[in-house]
């Protein structure tokens, strides 16, 4: 059965005994307790160490590999280089059912073959009896590299004649546009246009479970990786890698430590799978933090130019962007996430003229890929700062200039979208600016000077609808009433598999005791989907209550013969099912004895298909890409110490129209923990890497919030109750990190004048604003 | 060889007193509840009690703890202040990956034990700043340690 | 692997340090070293004073001394009941330094001998060390005179071991201390600044992420002449910290930091000692 996302979308009128409320997941007291294992606590008794031995050249030919010596060093098992791995390189589609073409196909290799790209590309994988045995024969790998001219921004790596980074003659490798009206045109006729360069950094997702995997042949010559990872289904990646069937790789994933993206591509999967194939031991795998953050995909750099022009009146007339984003030295995920910023350059505003041009150039930096936000924050920071100088230019406030501009229901997005849906954009502005006016800034005091800003967001859940995604999930009902639920979702602690568990309870009326959810393996629980994209609560959410409505219905015909005929006024509530016509009611268990008895299956496999678009067919987007919006808004109160230019954060208020809360403790933890995520994003976090040396290797240079660099969270949860979820509920994940990074750069040029457009607004880059001034 | 009290029982490996302890005691003395985040004495998901103080494990070689207490969070199933933040946490949706809680709930119970009077979130936040979340934004462990601080002193 | 000793008493200790002067690492918290132990280093001996008694003395009397192995937390702990301006000042700053888990390691000889921000306010007060070796017996050294780079100090023997800090017990009219970092991750300051007056007598300390803590002599003995409790301007300070400050290092906004927090320390109002 596959059931359409508008059919799920409404917001029953009924009391819900589960969701909505603040109840703890199942996981968190077994974390708290030390109890639950993730992937670098599983080990086997005969295992072997894997070792990455990297490039430490950003761009250099390999002249040669030798590796003798390191395999005579007693206790190595495998010594292996690119051309002993079947298919070292494999095309790397993000598409699930489709293919899409060459714009959005890049090359995953799993190790360097003739050339390095970037500093820290793997080269060469050791398997040893110990870690210290793995060590000594990586200090024995004798790789003879001849360093050569390199590319490390974009700028460069568009000029003519520059290296190409792939061996192609142009670095460009996507590019989207969107132009609507005549925006030359429009700019004549505005009353006053700001043009800026807004800049933002490489950043790194930083969670705290470093990647970790153990691989191994199993008894019928399966090869099963146990693995940290957003996408289970990966799965095919390996068996392409490896020559092998889809049918001969299976991927378990575990409860993973934090992923943000970052654990969206492959991690350690490729490196323990083939060790395991080669060495047939099992081989264990964990990234120390340098390998981390030296080996994952970043948050892509972008440039982006904007021009805003605006009538006196306050409607805005045009937007003209020119966004380049930095792909580093791998396609990986870059199509996407520039379509994503693409479809997102004008944010929820109705912008008559527009003209949106994006481009992704490949570097010789660290390959940039997914992370939390997915081409939306980027964009966000420059649109949200053109707002808030259009406001000032214009003698506006911030929440009145916007409600002007802010799309409505059945409002043409620029790239062509007629979105039907409600837009409380407004709404949650005005409620999250009423919330920071409550309190005063403090006045001026010593070199301290106070500012407060607002920026909104809109953000995407659920993937690119041409992407054609689906989810399943399964669930059976057992004799004595309680449930088992099956379905792929891999859990990356935003309580991915507690949200289904909590569907379940409240539509069969149990208790959260009684339902056991299964989940995150490629064979054994049905394919899901990934955990990205903000996709799981509407997708793996819709499917697991589309299951558990066939079973509802079921049992309700089932129950007749107890409560009489009328199903549609039957209540599934506390281990009963209950006649609300005259409060007849009969156990749930024994309902369902009576099914198994009389042959009625009592399980349930249910596929959600996404709404589904045609694939754009040009560079030109003019279809719709998203199902749904999420709409937000960030307010933040700073300290600006304008001697030595540091940004302290004193107040946030993080508003979301959430559609309907699931679970109201993970709901809010999104929140907070977005937008604290991206306070780094917006003050302190930046990947250096010098002509592509990497030096941020360390939570010492990389510098991620503590609990003393953020304030409070105060969050504004609004329910519309409009969203393609489960209940009508939007996603929050991605949402929740948008808006709080422009709101603090809108805060600081209320603080002291000056507008900071590079991030990270570190103290370094205000102080030299306020030099400038 | 390096012998210490380990949750309280009497503890010998054979590996290298100059191995970093967090590794022995994971790999050696089955402590999986010792997570290693980053191995620079940053991120605290390693915080164990050393003699009933909390420190890094990842920043000391074993042989530092010969012949001491060491206590990871398994080590404190019957402590009441410990089990009383497991459950505050799991309440107050302070976890989510959950892979710095038990080195959060280390460092709270030692904060928590220390004061005589119950914590403000100021104190909270500062006897936590040795320990990143990168899931949560703090704002929901500061609550739960809040909560378990006020239970405690009154 | 490196190998492992933990002397018991100081003289094992003195004597190991004597006969493998070279391959021998001291360590007390380890906090700075065993980050950076490398798996397939089997020369280095690693040497634990952490425990050896002799070096965790905590005296307040007319001298104060504090043992190279006592912990920051230990002495914390120590302080905090002494009611003395000294170790007042001392306090605030040990308070900040790191973070309190790694307080609970690290030791103030391990702090003071990197350089750390210890050093800083301890150059300021004129503090002296016990060094003490096997053939150069035990002996006093001026803070001022052990600093020279970092990770190289002037230790007079190779096999010299930091044995104790020694700080006059001294009445100060003021007391200052402040730093600044990016974030509270980044445990080492960009800058720090010290400054210690008493009568006639000012002594102004600098550290920072990349330099030795040092004293700035130009700018002490400009400031004998005036009296700190009198606002003036700071162009002609400036100039001096400028002239001494401003050839160490080549970094603009480091430079500045450095300027800001001496102008801070020099031109305010006096205050107690302020740790952040």
């Amino acid at each position: 059965m596959s059931t359409k996302a508008e059919t799920l979308g409404t917001a029953p009128t009924e009391p819900r005994r589960i969701i909505g409320k603040r109840l703890e997941k199942k996981d968190a007291l077994a974390k708290a307790q030390g109890r639950l294992p993730y992937a670098a606590d599983f080990s086997a008794s005969d295992m072997l160490y894997a070792k990455v031995v990297r490039s430490p050249y950003a761009v250099a030919a390999i002249a040669e590999i030798n590796t003798e010596s390191a395999k005579t060093v007693p206790g190595v098992r495998a010594v292996l280089t690119a051309k002993d791995i079947p298919h070292n390189s494999i095309v790397s589609r993000f598409g699930q059912s489709t293919d899409l073409g060459r714009q959005f196909e890049g090359t995953y290799r799993v190790l360097a073959e003739d050339q390095v790209r970037y500093y820290g590309e793997p080269v060469v994988l050791i398997a040893a009896d110990s870690p210290e045995i793995a060590e000594k024969a990586a200090e024995l790998i004798d790789v003879e590299y001849e360093p050569m001219p390199g590319v490390f921004t974009v700028q460069d790596a568009m000029k003519q004649g520059a290296p190409g980074v792939g061996g192609e003659k142009s670095n460009v490798v996507s590019h989207f546009e969107v132009r609507r009206g005549n925006v030359e045109e429009a700019f004549a006729s505005a009353d006053v246009i700001v043009e800026n360069t807004y800049t933002v950094p490489m950043a790194d997702h930083a969670y705290l479970e470093p990647e970790s995997g153990m691989a191994w042949m199993d008894e019928n010559g399966v090869l099963v990786i146990r693995v940290a990872t957003q996408v289970i289904e990966h799965c095919y990646d390996i068996a392409d890698i490896l020559a092998l069937s889809h049918s001969q790789v299976r991927v378990a994933g575990t409860w993973v430590g934090g992923g943000f993206g970052g654990k969206e591509d492959m991690t350690v999967e490729p490196y323990i799978a083939v060790l395991a194939w080669a060495t047939k031991r099992p081989v264990k795998l964990t990234f120390t933090r340098q390998d981390s953050l030296i080996g994952h995909g970043k948050r892509h750099p972008f440039t982006m130019t904007y021009k805003t022009g605006v009538k006196r009146t306050g409607e805005l007339v045009a937007v003209k962007a020119e966004l380049i984003a930095d792909a580093g030295a791998y396609v990986t995920l870059t199509p996407w996430v520039l379509l994503y910023a693409t479809a997102n350059a004008c944010g929820p505003y109705e912008v008559p003229h527009v003209e949106i041009s994006a481009t992704a150039v490949l570097t010789n930096n660290c390959p940039s890929s997914a992370y939390r936000g997915f081409g939306a924050v980027q964009p966000n920071v420059a649109y949200e700062s053109q707002m808030d100088e259009l406001a000032r230019q214009l003698g506006m406030g911030p929440v009145e200039f916007r409600r002007k501009n802010l799309i409505q229901q059945g409002s043409q997005l620029p790239h062509g979208h007629h979105y039907d849906r409600p837009v409380l954009a407004d709404t949650v502005g005005s409620q999250v600016w009423e919330a920071i006016q409550a309190r005063p800034l403090p006045s001026p005091r010593g070199d301290l000077r106070f500012g407060r800003g607002i920026a909104y967001s809109m953000t995407s859940y659920g993937r690119l609808m041409f992407l054609r995604d689906t989810s399943r999930c399964w669930i059976r009902l057992e004799r004595d009433g309680t449930a088992v639920v099956r379905c792929g979702v891999p859990d990356i602690g935003g309580g991915q598999v507690s949200s289904l568990r909590f569907i379940v309870c409240e539509e069969l009326g149990l208790g959260v005791d009684q339902v056991e959810v299964y989940n995150a393996d490629s064979v054994l629980t049905p394919l899901a989907g990934t955990t990205t994209a903000t996709r799981q609560l509407y997708m793996s959410g819709n499917a697991t209550l589309a299951a558990a409505h066939e079973l509802k219905r079921r049992l309700s015909e089932k129950a007749k013969s107890h409560l009489g005929p009328d199903i549609d006024r039957f209540a599934f509530e506390d281990g009963y099912i209950i006649s609300q016509t005259d409060n007849r009611r009969v156990a749930l268990s024994e309902i369902i004895n009576e099914c198994y008895h009389d042959g009625v299956e009592m399980y349930y496999e249910a596929q959600f298909n996404a709404p589904v678009v045609d694939i754009p067919t040009s560079a030109e987007l003019n279809t719709p890409l998203f199902a749904d919006y999420t709409f937000g808004a960030q307010a933040v109160d700073v300290a600006v110490d304008t001697k030595t230019g540091k940004v302290d954060v004193m107040r946030v208020v993080n508003g979301l129209d959430v559609g309907t809360v699931i679970n109201r403790l993970n709901c809010e933890g999104q929140m907070e923990g977005g937008t604290v995520q991206n306070l780094g994003y917006a003050l302190t976090e930046e990947v250096t890497a010098p002509d592509g040396i990497m030096t941020s290797t360390t939570f010492g240079e990389y510098l991620i919030p503590t609990t003393l660099d953020v304030p409070d969270i105060e969050t504004i949860v609004i329910e519309s109750g409009t969203g393609v979820g489960p209940y009508g509920a939007k996603g929050v994940g991605e949402p929740s990190c948008n808006g709080i990074a422009p709101a603090i750069l809108n805060a600081i040029q209320d603080a002291v004048g000056i507008r900071v457009t590079s991030l990270p607004a570190s103290p370094e880059r205000v102080l030299s604003a306020l030099q400038a001034l | 060889m390096t012998s210490l009290i380990l949750n309280g029982e009497q503890w010998t490996t054979a590996v290298n007193p100059t191995t970093r302890l967090s590794a022995a005691l994971r790999e050696s003395g089955g402590a999986l509840d010792v997570k290693e985040g980053c191995l620079t004495g940053h991120c605290g998901a390693c915080t164990i009690l050393l003699d009933g103080q909390p420190v890094k494990s990842c920043l000391l070689v074993s042989g530092q703890a010969e012949g001491r207490s060491v206590i990871s969070l398994k080590g404190l199933s019957t402590d009441p202040v410990a089990t009383y933040l497991q459950e505050s946490f799991s309440r107050a949706g302070a976890v989510q990956c959950g892979f710095c809680t038990p080195g959060m709930i280390i460092v709270a119970t030692a904060l928590v034990k220390a004061s005589e009077v119950p914590l403000s979130r100021d104190d909270i936040r500062a006897g936590l700043v040795g320990n990143l979340c990168r899931c949560t934004g703090y704002h929901k462990i500061v609550t739960a340690v809040e909560e378990a601080s006020y239970v405690h002193e009154s | 692997m490196a190998r492992y000793q933990r002397p018991e008493t100081l003289r094992q200790a003195l004597t190991q340090l004597h006969d493998n002067p070279n391959e021998t690492v001291v360590m007390a918290g380890g906090t700075t070293i065993v980050p950076f132990l490398q798996p397939n280093d089997d020369e280095t001996v690693l040497l634990d004073i952490g425990r050896i008694g002799e070096l965790k003395n905590l005296i307040c009397e007319s001298e104060i001394i504090i043992g190279s192995a006592v912990t920051l937390k230990e002495f914390l702990t120590y302080a905090r009941k002494q009611e003395n301006p000294v170790l007042g000042a001392l306090y605030e700053v040990a308070s900040h330094i790191a973070d309190p888990t790694i307080r609970g390691q690290a030791t103030v000889g391990g702090n003071v001998a990197r350089g750390g921000e210890l050093a800083t306010i301890l150059l300021a007060l004129d503090a002296e060390i016990i060094v003490e070796s096997l053939d150069g017996g035990s002996r006093r050294i001026h803070l001022k005179d052990l600093l020279l780079d970092p990770g190289v100090t002037a230790l007079g023997h190779p096999d010299d071991l930091l044995i104790a800090i020694v700080v006059h017990n001294q009445k100060y009219d003021y007391i200052h201390y402040d730093k600044f970092t990016k974030s509270h991750l980044a445990s080492i300051p960009l800058a720090s600044v010290a400054v210690a007056a008493c009568d006639r007598d000012i002594r102004v300390a600098l550290g920072s992420h990349r330099l030795f803590p040092e004293r700035l002599s130009l700018v002490e003995r400009r400031l004998v002449e005036r009296d700190l409790t009198v606002p003036t301007g700071w162009g002609q300070l400036g100039g001096l910290v400028d002239a001494e400050v401003f050839a160490l290092t080549d970094d603009s906004y480091h430079n500045h930091i450095i300027h800001v927090l001496l102008e801070r320390a020099l031109m305010g109002p006096p205050s107690e000692v302020n740790g952040q």
